[in-house]
C-alpha cells in the first residue's frame, strides 16, 4: 500500500516511518507548520527542518502552514492529506501517536473522511520502551525542545542515548512526565536515521529558555554524507 | 492459556490493535498465543481456557467475509471476549445484525446490568468503530452508550462483545475477563 507519513521530524514520527517501512511502499511525508507555538496537534519545535530531513530520506514533503488554532489545524491537515492522497496517490496514512485520544481520534476522523487507511503503529506502547526500540533502530535524536520541571537548559539539543533514557525514565517516576514527551514535556528533532541517506549536521544554533521552557532552535544545518 | 485472535487484515495494523493486547497480558503474567483468525484450527482449542478477539483498522472489514472463520465459538463453553470487531463477528455467529453507526473518540459508557468486567455507574472508553450491533434475543445488554448497546453477553454463555477499546482506557476490564472462572 502506497502511505504518507504524517511527519513532525521527531522521534516518534520517524519510529513509525521505520516500522510502516517494513510493510508498505512510503511515498511522502506530510508536515504541519503550525504558527500557534502551544498547537494542540502538532510538534512545533525545529518543525521547519523536516524539508532538510526529506531531501535527507530523498521523500517528497508536503508542508502545509496552519495557525494552529484548536479545530481549524484539522482542515489544514486534511487539506495536506488530501493533496498527499491526489498527487502521490496515497490509500494510508500513518501517525506516531502514542497515547494522545485527542490527536488519535481526530487524524482517525480526517482518514476516514478523505476514505484513507490510518496506521498508528507506537500506540499505547510504553513510552521508555519507545526510546530505547527508536536508540536501537539507530534513530539518532536530539532533543530540541523543554517544556515541564525539572528539563531545564541542559537538556537542550542532548542526543537521546541510553543515560539520556535512564534520566528521563527517572524523572518520569518522580515527577510524572511522559517519558517520550507526549505530554508536550520534550520536544525532539531526528538527525540521523537508517532510512535518511544523509545525516543533518547542524551548523549554527539558538538556545530559548526561560523557567523549564526552551527550545534549541536549529538556524542552520547541511546535509552531510553518513 | 489465553488465545488472542488477531483479525487484521494489514500486519501495520496488528501493532496497534492486537500488540497493546498482548501488552497488558504480558504486565499480569499471563500466558497467551497470538494467532491470525485464518491459523485458529478448532482441534487446537482443547488447550484454551479463553478467547480475546481483537479489534482491527477502521477501513479493514475482511473478516466480515470470513465469519464461518469463527464457528468454533459456537459450543465452545470457555469465556470469549471480542472487542469491536469481535463483537461484531460474536454478533455475526450467534444470528445478530450490524448496522453501519461510526463512532470515534471518547464517549461514556454506562453499565445497565451487573457483570464480572465492570464495576456499576459511568466510565469513559475509547471507541473507534464504524459497524455497530442489533442485539438480537440471543444476547443481553451490559452496558449502553447512548441508544447503542456498548458491552453484549450472549445468554447462558460467558461470551462478551465490547463496541469500544477497553485496551486504551479500561486495561481493568480485559483483567477482570481474564480472571473469570
Amino acid at each position: 500500500m502506497r502511505v504518507g507519513i504524517l511527519f513532525s521530524g521527531g522521534k516518534d514520527s520517524c519510529l513509525a516511518f521505520y516500522k510502516a517501512r517494513r510493510y508498505h511502499d512510503v511515498v511522502c511525508l506530510i508536515s504541519l507548520i503550525s504558527k500557534n507555538k502551544e498547537s494542540y496537534m502538532f510538534h512545533v519545535p525545529n518543525i521547519s527542518i523536516t524539508s532538510l530531513q526529506a531531501q535527507a530520506i530523498g521523500l517528497p514533503l508536503i508542508h502545509k502552514i496552519t495557525e494552529g488554532k484548536k479545530e481549524e489545524e484539522l482542515l489544514d491537515l486534511e487539506a495536506a492529506i488530501l493533496i498527499a492522497k491526489k498527487k502521490f496517490e496515497i490509500e494510508g496514512v500513518v501517525m506516531g501517536s502514542i497515547k494522545s485520544i485527542y490527536q488519535a481520534s481526530r487524524i482517525q476522523k480526517v482518514c476516514d473522511k478523505l476514505s484513507l487507511w490510518c496506521f498508528n503503529p507506537l500506540w499505547l506502547r510504553d513510552q521508555v520502551e519507545v526510546l530505547r526500540e527508536g536508540l536501537s533502530a539507530g534513530i539518532k535524536t536530539i532533543i530540541s525542545g523543554v517544556f515541564a520541571y525539572p528539563l531545564d537548559i541542559n537538556f537542550l539539543g542532548k542526543t537521546i542515548n541510553d543515560d539520556m533514557v535512564a534520566k528521563l525514565e527517572i524523572y518520569a517516576r518522580k515527577y510524572g512526565l511522559n517519558p517520550a514527551g507526549e505530554g508536550g514535556e520534550i520536544e525532539t528533532t531526528v538527525i540521523n536515521a537508517p532510512f535518511f541517506k544523509k545525516e543533518i549536521e547542524i551548523l549554527e544554533h539558538d538556545i530559548v529558555y526561560k523557567n523549564y521552557s526552551g527550545w534549541f532552535v536549529i538556524k542552520r544545518a547541511r546535509l552531510i554524507k553518513k | 492459556m489465553i488465545l488472542i485472535v488477531n483479525v487484521c487484515l494489514d500486519r501495520l495494523s496488528e501493532l496497534e490493535f492486537v500488540e497493546p493486547i498482548s501488552k497488558i497480558l504480558e504486565k499480569v503474567n499471563n500466558v497467551f498465543q497470538v494467532k491470525h483468525y485464518l491459523k485458529v484450527n478448532s482441534n487446537e482449542l482443547i488447550n484454551v481456557d479463553k478467547i480475546i478477539i481483537c479489534g482491527t483498522s477502521l477501513k479493514d472489514f475482511e473478516y466480515l467475509h470470513h465469519i464461518e472463520a469463527f464457528n468454533y465459538l459456537n459450543g465452545l463453553g470457555k469465556p470469549v471476549l471480542g472487542i469491536c470487531a469481535g463483537m461484531q463477528i460474536i454478533a455475526k455467529t450467534f444470528g445478530g445484525e450490524l448496522l453501519d453507526r461510526k463512532i470515534i473518540g471518547q464517549h461514556e459508557v454506562k453499565v445497565v446490568k451487573q457483570n464480572p468486567l465492570s464495576s456499576s455507574g459511568e466510565f469513559y472508553s475509547y471507541f473507534l468503530v464504524s459497524k455497530i450491533v442489533k442485539v438480537n434475543s440471543s444476547f443481553d445488554v451490559i452496558a449502553t452508550t447512548g441508544c447503542i448497546a456498548s458491552i453484549i453477553k450472549q445468554k447462558g454463555q460467558e461470551i462478551y462483545g465490547c463496541l469500544f477499546h477497553p485496551e486504551v482506557l479500561n486495561a481493568e476490564l480485559i483483567l477482570n475477563f481474564c480472571r473469570i472462572v
